[in-house]
């Protein structure tokens, strides 16, 4: 898709006419499809240590 | 989220990280351990309650970056640290004094890191092996700014967004993998 394709689409969506009642539904956040009660937990890559040490 | 889960997030992203930050001399725990497990806990669950209400299914999953915020949130509002300045100290490192914005970014960071190993792409899992990538910034690291971003949210302007916070986590991603997966 070309940026002014996209620019266009921009314009669609903020020239919708909707109501109180629909505007409340298209500002709401989109759902996961993945739960985190799945997901294995791994720490972030990063030495602590080393950071709180390190003088510089 | 349940107690088992947030157990496991608590043992493998935040406990390490305490045990360490704890030893350092200007810092103090506030909380026993098992007090401020349980405090983050409740914050996190009492943000994520709220980005619910916004959400297109309320009862549906809400995605990794404002799961991620929302515990950058409950860790920024518990403030487990806090900073000890003895007589002796003229001088303390600036990486003290935002230590509980490190802890929470970290916790952040390991949320989004934890959903991308979730995938069965070696490439992708080796890739993202050594961390995120961050634009490189004129005067300072990008992850400089990120921590003073946090402090000033909480100290100055009393207002922590999580949903602009989740945004920011998603660019960081992005950022990451156009870098990391060309």
């Amino acid at each position: 898709m070309s940026d002014k394709e996209k620019l266009f689409d921009l314009n669609d969506f903020l020239n919708q006419e909707v109501t109180q009642i629909e505007f409340t539904d298209l500002m709401t956040t989109s759902n996961s499809d993945k739960s985190i009660e799945d997901i294995e937990i791994v720490p972030y890559p990063f030495d602590l240590e080393k950071y709180l040490n390190d003088k510089n | 989220m349940t107690r088992i889960k947030y157990g496991e997030i608590w043992e493998k992203a935040i406990k390490p990280d305490i045990e360490i930050i704890k030893k350092n001399k200007n810092l103090r725990l506030v909380y026993e351990l098992n007090v401020l497990k349980e405090k983050i806990y409740e914050s996190y669950e009492k943000i994520r309650t709220i980005v619910h209400t916004y959400m297109a299914d309320k009862q549906g999953k809400i995605d990794r970056h404002k799961i991620a915020s929302c515990f950058v949130f409950a860790l920024k509002e518990v403030k487990p640290f806090e900073i000890i300045i003895e007589s002796s100290d003229s001088k303390i490192p600036v990486k003290i004094y935002l230590v509980n914005e490190l802890l929470a970014l970290k916790t952040g960071l390991s949320i989004i890191m934890s959903y991308i190993m979730d995938n069965e792409n070696k490439q992708i899992q080796e890739s993202f092996s050594h961390g995120f990538k961050f634009p490189v910034c004129r005067h300072d690291n990008y992850v400089n700014y990120l921590l003073q971003d946090l402090y000033y949210s909480f100290q100055v302007n009393k207002c922590f967004d999580i949903f602009t916070f989740s945004n920011l986590l998603f660019m960081i991603e992005e950022y990451s993998k156009e870098i990391l997966l060309a």
